[in-house]
């Protein structure tokens, strides 16, 4: 099936472009100033352990050998011990992966969502005071600058009103707690997801309004919807069943094509609310110089865009059967 | 050179006897017809002229410190504040938490987002365009070579790329940074003078300058790269918002230029020295201003993108 | 503003089949849309009305004409247009149709007829879960007037179901629609702009020029021994394995949808005519009885020309 077909062939295309960054960031890592292997193996470990560090990731090879070396471990994980934390950089990350995941599919989700159903609005009533204040909301919303907007957004809510914890995932009273059950901890987590993700949502949303209501004005001309429309259907099944679903894969792409910004995003969010994800270790490590843990968070980062990018293509290939059939 | 099929512009006007016909090349005029379009335009007045206020105050950063030291954004103190006060006569905006002029800082922040803006679309709209044609142009493995490159880096997260760059080569240069952005940001460009170049290719001029011998170098240059200018002066204005964004993110972060105001850079310092909570005449201005440039280019860009519109389909049509 | 369509009046009754000719811009298609109310909300019916079976259909309330679309009346669209929606089953389109008029069937009683709908315009049930784009433009078209029967419907606008198909194909469609109209013994205005293809399907023939109809009346009448000058210039441009090729230099003419301005005074052919004489400028012919079916609005039939 053309389907299958096609996945296979995003999913090579995706390990090259991932195989391509690898080394170039190999490469980086040689010419940057400073010495390479301190950049691994923190200064201040014991002789021994410096030294089978060294020898697990290759260090006192030649740099053929490192390379092929560095490959084996990006595939088993091993990336090398971070300096902050001292503990295996994989480890570290891959507690920290679930969070961003959290955070990032929901905000798109939301967010797409949101700007799907508005924008079919806006257009829907194209030339009317709706439409018009739509846009222009949307437009506003899309040019606000996240990070400053976050902090407004903690400022107000949960500093001024006090609705929302100001920082962190968890409560950690919460969950040391050995009667909270899950519900409780689920609630917590939803209770310090609201801010990050309200204000990843506002900041999206604009843009995927803006690709629907073009693509639907676009889609309200087509042949398809005088036929609907002859067949005796009500205005509202005809926006719903006939045009909204053609409208609505642009729209997909246009997902796809940001997810770039949204990482973005995502990373800025995650700092300043302090959510513990991937992004902020990124960020978090690299103003610390822990490059174990900024090199390792940079590539799992680049597999998550990555991975998105394909799901993205699937997914635009799944609803629309001109591709699937 | 009186060769008028060969002219970079293929807008031909025909008198209405049919007798005689027009070459509209001088640019002047182009210019002064696409104007006459924009104006009308109640999006692109205003974003003008938001642009022209951000622009005031860029020329204008100098001026505080020429009047006072104090007043010097990076270096000036008040001698008699050393925290963080609300805007006084003195100081419009008040103080930062060292006791320099927040008015100031905003100005420099300007200055430096025209700057950072300005340079890093220029260079990705230089090197987009260049890409750009040579791919539409050559077609074939050459095009499929430079657009798989685009698709990689279109892929790749300006912000976070430059992060691991500044961690592998220290604390970066401005323009290091406004470099680095340009080179991430070239792809949407391409793209799209690419597709431009394809439908050029086949057009009359263009295949009357290969018959009479023209280099590809010299079809590239004289003929093709007038007709897509408009376009990419386009794309520019989004490559601006862009790259301030970026910039400013960068610096929100921590890791912009320490030498230089920016207004990211200012809002780093509100957030870092605790003073959010506190300070509003300190947190909404810089956010306020990146907000409201971001909404200039991008208002300016889609007025210019109306008069572009009709007048590119109309080329369009002439085949 | 500008007049599309006028002097526009023909009765149609159940079992017989009108075809409305005329060349790009004559109104045709705005006939058909004003009869099922689908004209765009910048056009406006100034005067006149559209009688279904008593009820005026121009005055109807919208919910009205919700019911009345497709279950009495529908259409069958060019087989160029993206007349089917890319993103549903072809099955799920018909059945849409039917559940909207009928929605107390059951999805069992719907699924069957929409079978039945299939065979009767011979496509294979396995056919029936594709999308649009999976079926060749011949294929389409049948799905299309299988879609048009669904609801029974009394009346069906056919507005130029062939034009974009190949001459094989649009000879198979048309037998198509012939067999089901003897079938289903439903009324049915064709539109084309290709007289022989409406000669050959319909019973009734009207010609339309410039936004007036012009001549109307049986087919063996109209085909046969056409009155009216266009439709004389129709006719013979018709060619056959014997006859001399007509002189086409008159037929056609591009009918500047802007150029005309309110509405015109005198007959639409004028400028055309070879037998234009000064009153079919000013004078408006009104509709002459050749026979008890054949009319024409021409002068020339007034003064006893014709054959």
């Amino acid at each position: 099936m053309g389907l299958r077909r096609f996945v296979i062939r995003r999913s090579i295309e995706i390990i090259v472009i991932f195989f391509v960054i690898m080394t170039v960031l190999f490469v980086l890592f040689r010419l940057a100033p400073g010495d390479p292997v301190e950049r691994m193996v923190d200064p201040s470990m014991t002789p021994e352990d410096a030294r089978l560090l060294m020898e697990s990731m290759g260090l006192d090879q030649d740099i053929g050998t490192q390379y092929l070396y560095y490959l084996k471990n990006a595939v088993v994980g091993n990336m090398g011990v971070s300096f902050h934390y001292g503990e295996p950089v994989t480890q570290i990350l891959l507690n920290r992966l679930p969070n961003t995941i959290l955070l990032f599919t929901s905000a798109i989700l939301l967010s797409a969502f949101l700007g799907v159903f508005l924008g079919k609005i806006a257009a829907w009533h194209h030339g009317e005071r709706t439409d018009t204040w739509m846009t222009i909301g949307a437009l506003f919303f899309h040019t606000l600058f996240l990070p400053w907007m976050a902090l407004i957004m903690i400022w107000f809510f949960a500093y001024r009103v006090g609705w929302f914890p100001i920082t962190g995932m968890i409560s950690p009273a919460d969950w040391i707690d050995p009667h909270a059950g899950w519900v409780a901890k689920t609630l917590d987590v939803l209770h310090h997801l609201a801010l990050p993700l309200i204000t990843l949502i506002i900041i999206h949303f604009g843009s995927y309004l803006l690709v629907m209501r073009s693509s639907m004005l676009d889609t309200l001309k087509d042949d398809y919807i005088l036929t609907a429309r002859a067949k005796g259907l009500e205005e509202k099944d005809i926006r719903d069943r006939h045009a909204a679903p053609n409208a609505a894969l642009p729209v997909v792409t246009s997902v796809g094509l940001s997810l770039a910004f949204s990482i973005n995003g995502g990373a800025l969010t995650e700092t300043v609310f302090t959510w513990p994800g991937i992004g902020r270790e990124l960020v978090f490590a690299v103003s610390h110089n822990d490059y174990p843990l900024a090199q390792a968070s940079f590539l799992l980062i680049a597999i998550v865009v990555l991975v998105a990018n394909l799901v993205v293509d699937i997914l635009y290939a799944y609803l629309d059967p001109r591709i699937r059939y | 050179m009186n060769q008028p099929f060969l002219s970079p512009s293929p807008k031909t006007v025909a008198s209405e006897d049919g007798t005689k016909v027009r070459h509209r090349s001088h640019w002047i005029e182009r210019l002064a017809e696409g104007w006459a379009i924009y104006k009308k335009n109640l999006i692109g007045r205003i974003g003008l002229l938001l642009l022209c206020l951000f622009g005031i105050m860029a020329a204008t950063s100098y001026i505080p410190q020429w009047i006072d030291p104090m007043y010097h954004p990076m270096t000036g103190v008040d001698p008699f504040i050393s925290y963080s006060t609300g805007p006084s006569f003195s100081h419009w905006l008040g103080t930062d938490n060292i006791g320099r002029d927040i008015f100031s800082q905003l100005l420099a922040g300007a200055r430096i987002a025209f700057i950072v803006g300005i340079s890093s679309a220029l260079i990705s709209i230089i090197f987009g365009t260049t890409i750009g044609m040579v791919a539409g142009y050559a077609g074939d493995k050459v095009d499929l070579v430079l657009m798989r490159l685009a698709d990689m880096i279109m892929v790749m997260p300006t912000l976070l790329v430059v992060l691991i760059l500044s961690a592998l080569f220290g604390q970066l240069n401005i323009w290091v940074i406004v470099l680095m952005i340009a080179l991430f940001r070239w792809p949407g460009v391409a793209r799209v003078i690419r597709s431009q170049t394809m439908s050029l290719r086949h057009r009359p001029f263009v295949e009357a300058a290969r018959v009479t011998g023209a280099s590809h170098f010299r079809i590239l240059f004289r003929h093709i790269l007038p007709n897509v200018m408009p376009l990419a002066l386009l794309y520019m204005t989004f490559r601006v918002t862009s790259a301030i964004i970026i910039e400013a993110s960068l610096a929100f972060l921590g890791f912009g230029d320490p030498g230089t105001v920016s207004w990211g850079m200012m809002l780093q310092w509100v957030w870092k020295t605790g003073h959010m909570f506190q300070a509003p005449y300190w947190l909404l201005p810089p956010g306020i201003c990146i907000s409201l440039i971001t909404m200039a280019f991008y208002m300016t860009g889609r007025a210019m993108d109306d008069v572009l519109d009709p007048r590119l389909r109309k080329e369009e049509s002439k085949r | 503003m500008h007049t599309a369509v006028q002097r526009v009046s023909f009765r149609l009754e159940r079992e017989r089949s009108l075809g409305l000719v005329g060349e790009s811009g004559c109104g045709k298609t705005t006939i058909g849309m004003a009869l099922m109310g689908l004209l765009p909300p910048s056009a406006q019916v100034l005067s006149g009305s559209v009688l279904f079976e008593g009820e005026d259909l121009i005055s109807a309330s919208d919910a009205r004409m919700r019911e009345i679309r497709w279950s009495e009346i529908s259409m069958i669209f060019q087989a160029a247009m993206n007349a089917l929606n890319p993103v549903h089953r072809v099955q799920d389109q018909i059945a849409e149709a039917i559940i909207t008029h009928e929605p107390s069937l059951s999805s069992h009683a719907v699924a069957h007829r929409t079978r039945a709908l299939f065979e009767l315009v011979k496509i294979p049930q396995s056919r029936l879960k594709d999308y649009p784009h999976q079926f060749s433009g011949g294929m389409r078209q049948r799905v299309i007037i299988a879609m048009a029967l669904a609801c029974n419907p009394s009346l069906i606008i056919a507005d130029e179901p062939t034009t974009a198909l190949d001459v094989i194909v649009q000879d198979q469609i048309l037998k198509s629609i012939a067999t089901f109209q003897k079938e289903t013994k439903i009324g049915m205005i064709f539109i084309s702009h290709d007289i022989a293809v409406v000669a050959d399907v319909c019973t009734d023939i009207g010609v339309m020029y410039g936004g007036s109809l012009v001549e109307l009346g049986r087919t063996e009448d109209v085909f046969h021994c056409p009155a009216h000058p266009y439709t004389r210039l129709l006719v013979g441009s018709l060619l056959t394995l014997s006859d001399e090729p007509a002189d086409l230099s008159r037929v056609s003419c591009e009918i500047d949808p802007t150029a005309t301005g309110e509405s015109f005074v005198g007959c639409p052919f004028n400028e055309l005519c070879a037998d234009a004489f000064p009153a079919c400028k000013k004078g408006e012919a009104g509709w002459i009885e050749l026979s008890k079916s054949h009319w024409v609005r021409c002068l020339l039939a007034r003064k006893g020309g014709g054959e």
